[in-house]
């Protein structure tokens, strides 16, 4: 598992959610999409914005913004999909923004302050060219929706 | 043997076993009829003497020695030592049956707990209590070959048959060298290599003492029925090492006295007995099968996955095809080329998908092969009488569908035997067969594999399931008295109802049909009943084909595309929104005066409006669709056509939403969701249809309906039930010397029609035939007349408050032609008599050649 590994023997993708970074180890994100046209489907968690069709696959996607009980999110052509393994499937998450892909070093990532929903979501911070980007528990962010 | 690892050979050993059993299943059924018939012996021999091969070379030691004792049995039963009496047939099929353990215990793991002993006493008891001295004659063949050879009347009588099929008859006698290691091993490869040439109907000394090494010196010889020449088998016996020499012999043909060979001094002399002339034209003895390839199955969805994607990019292709005729009229040369590469493409797509489909198919033979020897043994234990006869077992189906459906068959089929057909007294003292007959078919409708199971018995009696029903709680008495006896008979799909008197251990708990509803419904299917009392049954399954392509109807709910299985879409209807009422808080439709539950998906699925679709409509949409027995109605915004799709799962994160079968890729890359009509209906069918307000029933049979049409600026009409046929104008025969009103006759679905231009017939001007044209039919007794009009607008409905009655002789109404006058607003539609116009039309003419046995005029 990827999450057993040193943090920084890893690159990290790193992006925007409502302004704030975050990341995730680029061993757990498949590929980077535009945003295609996406499915809402009636009747499902409603942080789940609908499904895509990634070359005849049906991946469904996440709406991070509803995830982390943010305000909407605001349509912008910088706008991305970043498709993670899941448990049994790839799964989509939508970004503001994909910022770059980058190592962090070691000394530079701390544990997650105290605060209960971001020790909830958040493996840990690392500082990198004096901005705080959140390292993203992809288990957590994934498969503890609540109800 | 033990180097092996046998475990990568366990599956085909086991398919193997199946196979066999199967085919030991139907033989001795077969058997059981026509005890005498030398082949079906001869396929069973040779299909315990399979099991047995194979189970050895397994190292199955138990399953091994019990198939040793059974192939003992059919041994003497071949050789005529044992007489096939139900008693035999019975124990045999128990032993057929302990194979059967015996196998699932090598796949449990548990053979060496299994006890064969009992099962082995029974055999030798058999063997015992058949045991008739021993009366074959044996003939000596002197061959060149040193091993004697000795034929007994069964062998014979194969031979005997197999001149008949052209086929010949050889002794190969073959010596291996002399220091040969692993004789028995070139003694099987000989075997082998011969089988390959033709069938060995023996071999001397038998194969079983060839296997020993100790006992055996090396010299054989076999009795081949072969087609190949002497030198082919010769060639063929060659490729073994070690082999010292190779004679082949023919044997004289029974008729024929004069040896064929010097070499051969022995005729194989028998009288044909006339029945094995008249032998049935099963086929010859050695069935040509074509080669296979065991693939596994997984690799198959593998590759039909991938069909299945092309089927998407294909749509995509013929869409983005269609966009670019639309805006790039100047690069037709370019669009040409585009539209042949994918009509190509489509093409070989479309081949390809069917070719994969037939992969996944299987003959239902395979499944209908179980079923004999299931009815046998029910009928047995509850005491009846059947004929049972199957139809269309070759109709294919997909694999995965032959297992599921396997389990309500079998469920249908015992109810009809434990049910549905009479103990054979009370047949007899009804005047019926005492043989109740139950017929399983299986067809092809369209897209649909239909299966029936009928039966002759005494049929549902709904007033039976009403009460069964009512006792169970499962209606109530108020509830049950408004259904009619279709309903009725429906309810017994109902858990817990049930007709039969007396419960059995094969059915009457009634829990089974409900079972049956469900495994049909997961499978997209219907299911109807037809059921007269007295005379029996039909029970009817329809299931699509194959559940990874479906055809389905795409329709918009709100600003959703939903695909619907084409297989639950029953019809698509436009109802007017005065035929939609609120009963229970709930909307129904009236169609064609049946009430039918209505659904409006959009809200129930939450979904929001399209905007370019007018919220308030006269007349919705409605897909009639069904499951199993229930049929409702959902309300779709529009309905866009139908479209093959591939079923994609949502995946294990979105989970099942309500309502939602699954996904699928639409033309334009984009998702759609497929509308699980299950879910839909079993909800919405919970309720039973009450309170539908009588007086609405009143109304609706007051109710008129015509089919109205323009001649000039007036709208007529006539009743619908008298309108057979809206056609377009196809070519109009004329016909010398008839009235003026006739304009000729039409072929209409290779009937003649004469045709009446209303226009004349009302004295208006004549106008060009044009497009909007039509040809109304209407029925007459005698004969049908067809009468050109300018357009057909549409229906009225209207009930005959709002129709007028002229008086007759009036100013407008001279002629008497005109039935009343229906004012609905400004509409105003002329109702004719068209049998007063029928009558006061000359058409005589025509009728004369009509009623000739050769017409003298012919429509082109």
């Amino acid at each position: 598992m990827t999450n057993d590994q040193p943090i920084n023997t890893v690159q990290f993708v790193v992006f925007s959610v409502n302004g704030q970074l975050c990341s995730l180890s680029i061993e757990e994100v498949v590929e980077i999409l535009l945003v295609p046209v996406i499915t809402s489907i009636p009747g499902i968690h409603e942080t789940i914005e609908g499904v895509i069709n990634l070359r005849g696959n049906i991946i469904p996607v996440i709406n991070l913004h509803k995830r982390f009980q943010l305000p909407p999110a605001i349509k912008h052509k910088k706008n991305r999909i970043v498709i993670v393994q899941g448990d049994n499937e790839n799964i989509g998450l939508i970004v503001e923004e994909v910022k770059m892909v980058t190592k962090f070093e070691e000394d530079n990532v701390e544990p997650p302050p105290g605060v209960q929903l971001e020790k909830d979501i958040f493996k840990g911070f690392a500082k990198f060219d004096g901005q705080v980007i959140g390292v993203l528990d992809l288990k957590k962010v994934l498969y503890s929706l609540g109800a | 043997m033990a180097d092996f690892d046998l475990s990568a050979y366990l599956g085909v050993f086991l398919d193997e076993v199946d196979e066999q059993l199967q085919i030991l299943d139907s033989e001795i059924l077969i058997l059981e009829e026509k005890p005498s018939d030398t082949q079906t012996i001869q396929n069973i021999f040779r299909a315990a003497h399979t099991l047995k091969g194979s189970s050895a070379s397994m190292g199955f030691e138990k399953m091994k020695e019990f198939t040793h004792h059974l192939e003992n049995v059919f041994d003497l039963i071949r050789n005529q030592l044992l007489t096939v009496t139900p008693a035999l047939v019975d124990v045999i099929f128990e032993s057929i049956d302990f194979i059967k353990r015996l196998k699932e215990a090598i796949v449990n793991g548990s053979l060496d707990k299994m006890d064969i002993v009992p099962h082995v006493d029974k055999l030798h008891q058999l063997k015992r209590d058949g045991e008739q001295p021993p009366k074959r004659e044996e003939v000596t063949l002197k061959s060149t070959g040193k091993v004697p050879v000795k034929l007994d009347d069964y062998q014979k009588n194969v031979i005997q048959n197999a001149y008949t099929f052209g086929h010949n008859a050889v002794a190969v006698s073959v010596s291996l060298m002399k220091d040969t290691l692993m004789k028995n091993v070139r003694a099987l490869l000989v075997h082998n290599n011969l089988r390959e040439a033709g069938e060995i109907i023996a071999a001397f000394p038998p194969v079983e003492e060839m296997e020993k090494e100790t006992d055996f010196t090396g010299e054989m010889t076999y009795i081949l029925l072969t087609m190949q020449t002497k030198q082919e088998i010769i060639d063929i016996v060659s490729q073994v090492s070690d082999i010292e020499s190779v004679d082949v012999v023919e044997l004289a043909e029974a008729d024929n006295d004069a040896p064929a060979n010097e070499a051969a001094d022995a005729n194989v002399k028998e009288t044909k007995e006339p029945e094995i002339i008249e032998k049935e034209k099963r086929s010859s003895i050695k069935q040509k099968v074509h080669p296979t390839v065991r693939v596994d199955v997984d690799r198959l969805e593998h590759l039909m996955n991938l069909v299945g994607e092309l089927v998407i990019d294909q749509t995509r292709l013929v869409d983005v095809r269609s966009r670019l005729t639309e805006n790039e009229t100047s690069r037709e040369d370019d669009i040409d080329t585009l539209d042949e590469v994918t009509n190509h493409l489509s093409r070989v797509i479309t081949e390809l998908q069917e070719g994969m489909m037939k992969t996944r198919m299987l003959p239902i033979e395979q499944l209908f092969n179980r079923f004999p020897r299931m009815v046998r043994d029910t009928a047995q234990k509850s005491e009846k009488e059947i004929e049972f006869i199957m139809e269309g077992k070759e109709t294919e189906l997909d694999r995965s569908l032959i297992e599921e459906i396997s389990d309500p068959i079998i469920h249908l089929l015992r109810n009809s035997i434990d049910h549905g057909i009479e103990a054979p007294e009370e047949r007899e003292k009804i005047g019926k067969p005492r043989k109740g007959k139950i017929v399983l078919r299986a067809a092809h409708e369209e897209n649909h594999i239909v299966i029936s199971i009928k039966d002759d018995g005494k049929g549902i009696d709904p007033q039976k399931v009403k009460e069964s029903a009512i006792k169970r709680g499962s209606i109530s008495e108020e509830e049950a008295s408004k259904l009619t006896d279709k309903e009725l008979i429906f309810l017994i799909f109902k858990s817990g109802v049930s007709t039969a008197e007396k419960i059995t251990d094969i059915s009457g708990r009634g829990v089974g049909m409900d079972i049956v509803r469900a495994h049909i419904e997961n499978l997209n299917g219907l299911i109807d009943i037809e059921s007269t009392v007295g005379e029996g049954t039909i029970f009817t399954v329809k299931l699509p084909l194959t559940l990874a392509i479906i055809s389905s109807l795409l329709v918009k709910f709100g600003a959703k595309t939903f695909a619907i299985p084409l297989v639950n879409v029953l019809e698509i209807i436009r109802l007017n929104t005065d035929d939609i009422q609120i009963v229970n808080n709930k909307e129904v439709g009236l169609v064609r005066g049946r009430v039918l539950p209505l659904v409006r998906m959009k809200e129930r699925l939450q979904i929001e409006d399209d905007e370019s679709i007018p919220k308030h409509k006269h007349r919705e949409f409605v897909i009639v669709v069904g499951i199993a027995d229930k049929r409702i109605g959902l309300i779709a915004d529009k309905t866009l056509g139908n479209q093959e799709i591939v079923i994609k799962s949502l995946g294990k994160y979105v989970g099942s939403p309500p309502y939602i079968a699954g996904a699928t890729i639409m033309g334009d890359g984009s998702v759609a969701l497929i509308l699980d009509v299950s879910s839909v209906v079993r909800e919405e069918g919970a309720q039973l249809l009450e309170n539908v307000e009588i007086n609405r029933k009143k109304e609706l049979k007051e109710e008129q309906q015509f089919v109205t049409f323009k001649l000039d600026t007036e709208e007529y009409g006539l009743e619908i039930q008298r309108a057979k046929d809206i056609v377009s104008v196809p070519n109009i025969t004329k016909v010398v010397n008839t009235s003026d009103d006739l304009l000729g006759i039409i072929n209409l679905r290779g009937t003649m029609l004469p045709v009446v231009d209303l226009r004349k017939r009302f004295h208006l001007e004549v106008k060009e035939i044009t497009q909007k044209s039509r040809i109304i039919v209407v029925e007459n007794e005698g004969e049908d007349v067809g009468f050109l009009v300018d357009e057909v607008t549409q229906v009225l409905k209207t009930n005959h408050h709002q129709i007028e009655h002229p008086p007759a002789g009036s100013q407008y109404n001279h002629s008497d032609l005109i039935k009343g006058i229906s004012k609905d607003g400004n509409r105003v539609v002329i109702l004719l008599d068209f049998d007063k116009i029928i009558h006061s039309t000359d058409i005589q003419p025509i009728q004369q050649p009509f009623n000739n046995e050769e017409p003298i005029l012919k429509a082109n």
